[in-house]
């Protein structure tokens, strides 16, 4: 296989925007993408086979990221699909799984364009069949177009729960409620930090509008308090929330669902860039864990950007925007890129940035998930969905010296399933860091070792190749 | 309005049917669905049970928690909310219970 100038992991809007400018500078460019097609969550195209008509729920972002994808591919991007990149080495080669084949490929700038996932809130019955992330719900319907479910209940908080909601009650589902977490006192107080978002006022205000003529409840300063059921999800018990999220004794009621959908935010998915060795900082604002990185979208390993948000939640506006500069500063690196039209696009990137990541920034701090929902553990909830570990048994087998997440990881093993730790790790982090009376920053994170994804044997086995060991992770 | 199947009547529209076994029962599914939907729109949430025993379904629905791992032509530990169906897919449902197998 030929090496490209420039590898992009991932193909949502980060992706398609760096390899889009990498591109237009004058880079050969692969974009690396786990997925059968390109978009990524929020530009997701309906699947091969189906045909979904304009008008449609469906549709909603994917003509625009159509757009985008065909103009990369017309700069000559290639986008490789159903490729997941699993590790990365200390020489600068990032291994790859296609069609159950291993491969190495050695680009000299490497743009991580990973995006983020649904953030994990545990309480008890989590894990019955039937409770599923907001972003199942809409992989599901604007993907597959399939309703999850016959009674849905959202629970969560932002913006995104009353997308998902309405476009659910526009395709014909029957959604019994909408929980946000925060109160609408609270909310509406914060409206002027969104003084100047016009656009995205209105689509809210239409998604509201939309609940309201369907009678769709939105209730504000509630949520799930557990959900329960035999076998699969059948009903959740909710209760009234208090300013810092702390279940309120005496509020609950009882709702009869087969489907709940929790949309608590996003957090960053980092793997990649850890496993290269980038430098890390926590900042709760961005989502939790993220690579350390310039205004250029660099991270402290000369050659492999960030963009998106792997680089901190900021959604797909500033996802593409990071990742235009990110594109053109890879490059630039490589000596192509310095035409004043590059420049100016460079600039005008930078601009919308600046825009985007101050609401960003709002929305995430009105948005933010407040500790006090950690009282929804009980010491019987699982907290490992893999490993099947209970709150009750990480505290009692953490031993007093495994004060950091990796060695509470090796004690326990809590972080060693199938998923290796990705849903569970800002979870255990949250718990431990109130059970210890430390911040989370200190705790550290999880070490990541390669395959990130499971593979099999065989697969490696085809990988004639000796691998270099992985880079060492400086931590501070 | 309710439907008796979960996918869309209106708005879209489907690619071939495309059949598939599911635990030696047939299940009809179609072009580009994924086995995580298949099973979902033939009223199987359930797609696993743990070494506990617990029932596990779909989760995440973007190929991170691997929580509806299901076998897939003797293949273990597939994501069936990222695997498309194929004609004549063989699938089983994981069943563990104390450690041991048990087949249904």
């Amino acid at each position: 296989m030929s090496t490209p100038d420039v590898v992009v992991v991932g193909a949502g809007p980060a992706g398609i925007g760096a390899a889009l400018e990498a591109a237009c500078a004058g880079a050969s460019v692969v974009v690396l993408d786990e997925y059968p097609g390109a978009g990524g969550q929020y530009y997701r195209q309906p699947t091969p086979g189906l045909e979904a008509s304009p008008n449609s729920p469906l549709i909603e972002h994917a003509p625009e990221g159509r757009a985008q994808i065909r103009d990369a591919q017309a700069a000559g991007v290639e986008f490789r699909q159903d490729v997941l990149v699993w590790g990365a080495f200390s020489d600068g080669s990032l291994t790859t799984l296609a069609a159950g084949k291993a491969d190495v490929l050695k680009p000299s700038k490497v743009i991580l364009a990973t995006g983020g996932y649904e953030r994990a809130i545990a309480f008890p019955g989590w894990t019955l069949p039937g409770v599923i992330t907001a972003g199942a719900a809409q992989a599901l319907f604007k993907g597959q177009g399939v309703l999850p479910g016959r009674r849905i209940l959202l629970a969560g908080t932002g913006p995104l729960q009353v997308a998902v909601a309405a476009q659910l009650v526009h395709a014909g589902g029957r959604v019994v409620g909408v929980l946000e977490a925060n109160h609408f006192g609270r909310l509406f107080r914060s409206g002027p930090r969104f003084w100047g978002q016009w656009a995205r006022l209105q689509e809210g205000y239409r998604y509201w509008r939309t609940l309201r003529f369907q009678g769709v409840p939105l209730a504000f300063g509630r949520t799930v308090l557990r959900a329960v059921g035999n076998g699969a999800l059948s009903r959740v018990v909710t209760a009234a929330l208090d300013a810092g999220w702390r279940p309120v004794p005496g509020t609950e009621t009882e709702v009869e669902v087969d489907t709940l959908c929790l949309g608590f935010g996003l957090v960053p998915n980092t793997k990649l860039a850890r496993l290269m060795g980038c430098d890390l900082i926590h900042d709760p604002c961005c989502g939790g864990v993220v690579p350390v990185h310039n205004d250029d979208m660099e991270t402290s390993r000369t050659g492999v950007f960030v963009a998106g948000e792997a680089a901190g939640v900021a959604g797909a506006k500033a996802a593409e925007y990071q990742g235009r500069i990110a594109g053109i500063h890879a490059a630039r690196q490589l000596g192509k890129g310095m035409s004043a039209e590059t420049e100016g696009r460079l600039q005008a990137a930078r601009r919308h940035l600046r825009k985007e990541m101050r609401f960003a920034r709002a929305l995430n701090e009105v948005f933010a998930v407040k500790p006090g929902i950690l009282d929804l553990v009980t010491d019987e909830t699982v907290i490992c969905r893999c490993e099947e570990i209970t709150w009750g048994r990480l505290r009692r087998e953490r031993s007093e010296w495994a004060t950091t997440l990796d060695a509470v990881r090796s004690a326990t093993r809590a972080g060693f399933g199938l998923c290796q730790g990705t849903i569970c790790e800002p979870l255990v982090a949250d718990l431990l860091a109130r059970a210890t009376e430390q911040s989370v920053a200190d705790l550290g994170s999880y070490h990541i070792r390669p395959p990130l994804k499971p593979i099999t044997v065989g697969a490696l086995a085809d990988l004639n190749l000796r691998l270099p060991p992985p880079p060492k992770r400086m931590d501070h | 309005m309710e439907h008796d199947d979960l996918r869309l009547q209106s708005y879209v529209r489907r690619g071939r049917p495309v059949s598939i076994e599911v635990d030696g029962e047939p299940i009809q599914a179609f072009e580009g669905e994924t086995i995580a939907t298949a099973l979902l729109a033939a009223g199987r949430r359930v797609l696993r049970h743990t070494q506990e025993g617990t029932p596990r379904g779909l989760f995440c629905g973007m190929g991170v928690c691997f929580d509806c791992v299901v076998e897939v032509n003797g293949e273990t530990s597939v994501r069936s909310c990222m695997t498309p169906v194929r004609p004549g897919m063989s699938i089983r449902t994981p069943q563990a219970f104390h450690g041991k197998e048990q087949r249904p």
